[in-house]
């Protein structure tokens, strides 16, 4: 977890993968509560293979 | 182009499993973390996606689920 940016209902939260991969999440301020994150807590990561959207990096 | 999603992850594709309707996509991240995901077979045929292709794999921030031990 490197950074928790607190809105009026959500959260963004980062984080970075053990291997260095940067990821987005946001969720609410009740779950944010809830799993007790903070900066450098420990977190996984979940997301559903059909929520993924691939892009070739050939038409980017 | 230009995307709102908070997520752009770029990976190579190891293999593709087709079924009826959908695929399995397995990419390897540019950090070494796989990552699936499932597209339609129309989306991988439009896209003509093959083991080794580059490419960005897009996630919305809220599409994210944490989770804590």
């Amino acid at each position: 977890m490197t950074k928790i940016d607190k809105g009026a209902v959500n959260s963004e939260v980062d984080l970075t993968t053990a291997s260095g991969t940067a990821i987005v999440a946001i969720i609410t301020n009740n779950s944010v509560e809830a799993l007790g994150l903070k900066v450098g807590s420990k977190a996984s990561a979940l997301i559903k293979a059909s929520w993924v959207i691939l892009e070739p990096a050939s038409m980017a | 182009m230009k995307l709102s999603a908070r997520n752009v992850l770029t990976g190579t594709v190891d293999s593709v499993a087709e079924g009826a309707v959908n695929a399995e996509v397995a990419v390897r991240l540019a950090g070494g973390e796989k990552l699936q995901a499932i597209i339609t077979e129309n989306s991988l045929k439009g896209l003509h996606l093959k083991a080794g292709d580059k490419v960005f794999a897009v996630i919305k921030a809220s599409s994210v689920i944490l989770a804590v031990e």
